[in-house]
């Protein structure tokens, strides 16, 4: 262990457990609802907790195994807080490039690979997968396997450790996680303006851009554009002096708010669709009955939407433009909870399923009722 | 082989236009081996498809006719990626060259594989945008090559390798069915299997379409050169910079011998007195630049550089990078061959890596020239030999084995951005257990069940586990003497 500057007494390590467990569960032809902090129960499909005969819970597989600042590199075991990892990077001036939504205190590092959920400064700083460097991981057959290493350039085999991010716990039990970590910016700041529409306020964001502000989030909900300046004192300490007079500087927890789901636009809704597209799909969201409101993120390239519509209509909205949406909260009358397949991806992924948890131990039915 | 190789010939020419397929050995050599030209094997013929459907057609013949298959993009690769079989057809993807759609307000490049690295930030240069992964060979390089690789570059440390700058692909599967992988936005629903595909060296699928992501072009760069009296010193410098929170575009070192075969060659202005030279580029607005200059060379001054120069201006940057990016042909120039090597490690060990490089350097009697990604950590270590002294040639194979296990044995990889390829097949071995490897094995099933697409490369099966390969340049004769190596 380098360099860490507080080790939890209570750390421990699970992974034997944990493959006990497993083997038991392929013995038995048990199924496992894996469990980190389970902040984030509600996502994937309502009906997988049920079809699973037992939990596994990974939150007491803890402990920050190594951390190099001038590596910019941290392995952790997977049931690791995230508070704890952003306290002992915070401490060294590093962060976690995908500043993950933290919806309770409990998210751990693990639910984050899982989820593959990524905060609002995504388009600048990349995704949760793009700062997974290697995994551990035990498969459907309780073997420990390890994808990737430590080191940022590496292309030995084929990249299992990203491919993993995201998969919701449907192909093994993420064990052990190494990312990169970036330095934390000297200064950040926000400022916000009216905009007359959502086309403006994208278009606006594109030209900041082009002048190669330092931009490092964005969001546009009510009629307001709200933008994020990330970068060294001396840059953003004077960067009002780059922006016309129409922005007003605004509080920094606009964006912990926004990445942790604390705006009122997420606290009072019933039922909270995410979609994906490119940022210039005009897509006419009104047209759906009973939308409510709408909150874009990522430079227009990630929405969210309110309301009780027909999910069969914005499918169709969605399909157009090759995006996707996924139901977010609240999703017990949808057919899909995320977008549907192609029948060559669906074929792909039921093998791939079969290849990593050919007794289907792991997560039934989390993403798609096919496996 | 002979009658199969005619009645593939024949199907063959009623997909593809006639000009489209190559069987006579003089038209097949220059197909017999990419940038690893010590390994060279003609393919029993050539098909350079024109189209999508043409591209199926064929997928669907070999796939019925059992006939491997192995992608080709430029040939630049360093690890045998694209070497042919006798019984393969080699699939050149040459004439997929266009850009079809450049998006200014999504920043993104709709382009073909076989579009050079290079044109596609020289089209989108109108647009003030840029492709930011940037292999050595980017003049001659292709991108459907590049995703194919997971390329890297110098400027991997801040903007990524090419997993992290692409959107979409579509690929063709070994039945010749299209797959379209990754959407319009930035997550994609179900698996990542964009993650998967890049770099899998032509195991699961040809590339067909990639959607690129492009970057603002920074308003300024600055370069700062500096000389250290010690490797030791150089390596600390590098620590120090990335633990005081700057992350420069490129991070590079040489060692002495690299300097000075680097400088006789480029004419940089390099100290060849210094022991190790580091490279450090800052980019951004001006203001970030500027700051960003100072604090790094109070880092290098703290660190004991004794020479520092900032460039000022675009010219004298490119100067500066003129002898590292001369670095490879400049050490062939001094040695009737050499070895190049591609390992990571991570970066606190570099000053202990050096030091039994060069203990093991000592024992095998061959010099060694270091040049480095320092900033990521990936070395290219550069043995000098002559192929010609009885015995030579299988010391440095030694040599080079003992570097890429030293660089596992520290918590690195054997191979940062080459590719394992036919080269480092063996050290997969050595890299992954028994377990891993045949968990690969299994997914290359899931896409390719009979093993048709580039057989024999990137995953090792067990009993090929003994054999060892590797980069080898011959009196200067490397393929493409004229791409910059670094």
């Amino acid at each position: 262990m380098n360099n860490i500057n507080s080790i939890n007494t209570n750390d421990k390590d699970c992974t034997e457990e944990f493959v006990e467990q497993i083997q038991a569960a392929i013995t038995h032809k048990h199924c496992l609802q894996i469990i980190g902090g389970n902040s984030k129960g509600f996502y994937g499909r309502p009906d997988s907790p049920a079809r699973c005969d037992s939990i596994l819970n990974v939150s007491s597989h803890t402990g920050i195994l190594y951390y190099e600042p001038s590596e910019l590199v941290l392995r952790a075991r997977a049931g690791t807080p995230i508070a704890e990892i952003n306290h002992l990077l915070a401490k060294n001036r590093q962060c976690l490039s995908f500043n993950p939504p933290c919806y309770s205190k409990h998210t751990t590092l693990g639910g984050v690979v899982a989820s593959g959920l990524t905060g609002p400064n995504r388009p600048y700083w990349g995704s949760v997968r793009d700062a997974v460097l290697g995994l551990q991981i035990i498969n459907g057959e309780a073997n420990v396997l390890n994808f990737g290493g430590q080191v940022i350039k590496n292309v030995a085999g084929y990249d299992l450790s990203r491919f993993l991010v995201g998969s919701l716990g449907t192909l093994g039990l993420i064990n052990e996680v190494t990312v990169k970590v970036i330095p934390q910016n000297e200064l950040t700041r926000s400022f916000v303006s009216e905009s007359a529409n959502t086309l403006d306020s994208i278009k606006c964001i594109s030209q900041l851009k082009y002048r190669s502000l330092p931009l490092s989030a964005s969001c546009i909900h009510n009629n307001f554009l709200t933008i994020q300046f990330s970068g060294p004192e001396k840059l953003i300490s004077n960067i009002e002096s780059k922006l016309d007079n129409r922005w007003q500087e605004t509080d920094n927890h606009f964006w912990s708010d926004l990445r942790d789901h604390k705006l009122e636009f997420f606290k009072k809704t019933k039922s909270l669709w995410r979609l994906n597209l490119s940022a210039t799909d005009e897509l006419n969201f009104s047209s759906l009955k009973h939308y409510q409101s709408e909150l874009i993120e990522w430079d227009g390239r990630l929405r969210w939407l309110t309301g009780n519509f027909d999910e069969s209509e914005l499918r169709q909205l969605v399909n157009k433009v090759q995006g996707q949406a996924c139901s977010f909260r609240n999703q017990n009358s949808v057919n899909f909870v995320f977008q549907p397949l192609s029948p060559e991806i669906k074929h792909l992924s039921t093998q791939i399923k079969q290849t990593f948890d050919p007794h289907g131990v792991f997560n039934p039915n989390k993403m798609y009722s096919d496996w | 082989m002979e009658s199969s190789k005619s009645k593939l010939i024949t199907e063959l020419r009623l997909i593809v236009p006639s000009q489209c397929l190559l069987f006579e050995e003089e038209q097949l050599a220059p197909y017999e081996c990419d940038g690893l030209s010590a390994y060279r094997q003609l393919p029993m013929l050539v098909v350079l498809p024109e189209t999508i459907e043409q591209i199926q057609a064929i997928m669907k013949l070999c796939s019925q006719q059992n006939v491997p298959v192995i992608a080709r993009g430029a040939g630049t690769g360093l690890s045998g990626g694209a070497l042919p079989r006798p019984d393969s057809i080699l699939l050149s993807l040459a004439k997929f060259n266009k850009i079809k759609k450049i998006d200014r307000i999504n920043q993104i490049a709709v382009v073909e594989p076989g579009v050079r690295n290079i044109s596609i930030s020289e089209a989108a240069k109108e647009h003030n945008l840029y492709y930011a992964p940037d292999p050595s060979s980017q003049i001659a390089c292709t991108i459907g090559g590049n995703v194919a690789e997971n390329a890297g570059g110098v400027h991997c440390l801040k903007y990524g390798l090419t997993v992290h700058n692409i959107s979409s692909l579509k690929i063709i599967n070994i039945e010749g069915e299209l797959i379209s992988i990754g959407d319009s936005g930035l997550d994609s629903a179900g698996y990542d299997f964009l993650a998967l595909l890049t770099g899998s060296e032509g195991l699961l699928g040809i590339i067909i379409e990639i959607t690129v992501k492009l970057l603002v072009i920074p308003p300024k760069a600055t370069v700062l050169l500096a000389a250290f009296n010690s490797i030791e010193k150089a390596g600390a410098a590098v620590a120090n910079i990335i633990a005081a929170g700057i992350i420069p575009a490129g991070l590079e070192m040489m060692d002495q011998n690299a300097v000075r075969a680097a400088e006789a060659f480029a004419h940089a202005g390099y100290p060849t007195d210094a022991q190790a030279i580091l490279l450090c580029e800052l980019d951004g607005l001006a203001e970030e630049v500027d700051a960003l200059t100072d604090k790094s060379y109070k880092i290098l001054m703290a660190a004991d550089a004794v020479d520092i120069k900032i460039s000022r201006n675009d010219e004298e940057r490119l100067i500066f990078w003129k002898g590292r990016k001369a670095a490879f042909p400049a050490v062939g120039r001094i040695t009737p061959d050499y070895y190049c090597m591609d390992g990571t490690i991570p970066r606190k060990h570099l000053a202990k890596v050096l030091k039994e490089i060069s203990r093991l350097s000592d024992e095998y009697g061959l010099a060694v020239a270091n040049v480095f990604h320092a900033g990521d950590g990936n070395l290219h270590p550069l043995i000098l030999y002559d192929a010609n002294k009885p015995g030579e040639l299988e010391r440095t194979e030694e040599f080079g084995g003992k570097i890429l296990e030293l660089c596992i044995s520290v918590g690195g990889t054997i191979t940062g951005e080459h590719g394992v390829g036919i080269e480092k097949i063996d050290h997969m071995c050595i890299q992954f257990s028994k377990d891993e490897l045949e968990f690969f094995r299994k997914i290359k099933q899931v896409f390719d069940p009979n093993t048709l697409l580039n057989p024999g490369k990137a995953i090792p099966t067990l009993s090929r586990c003994a054999e060892f390969g590797a980069m080898h340049v011959h009196s200067g004769d490397e393929k493409f003497p004229e791409l910059e190596r670094f």
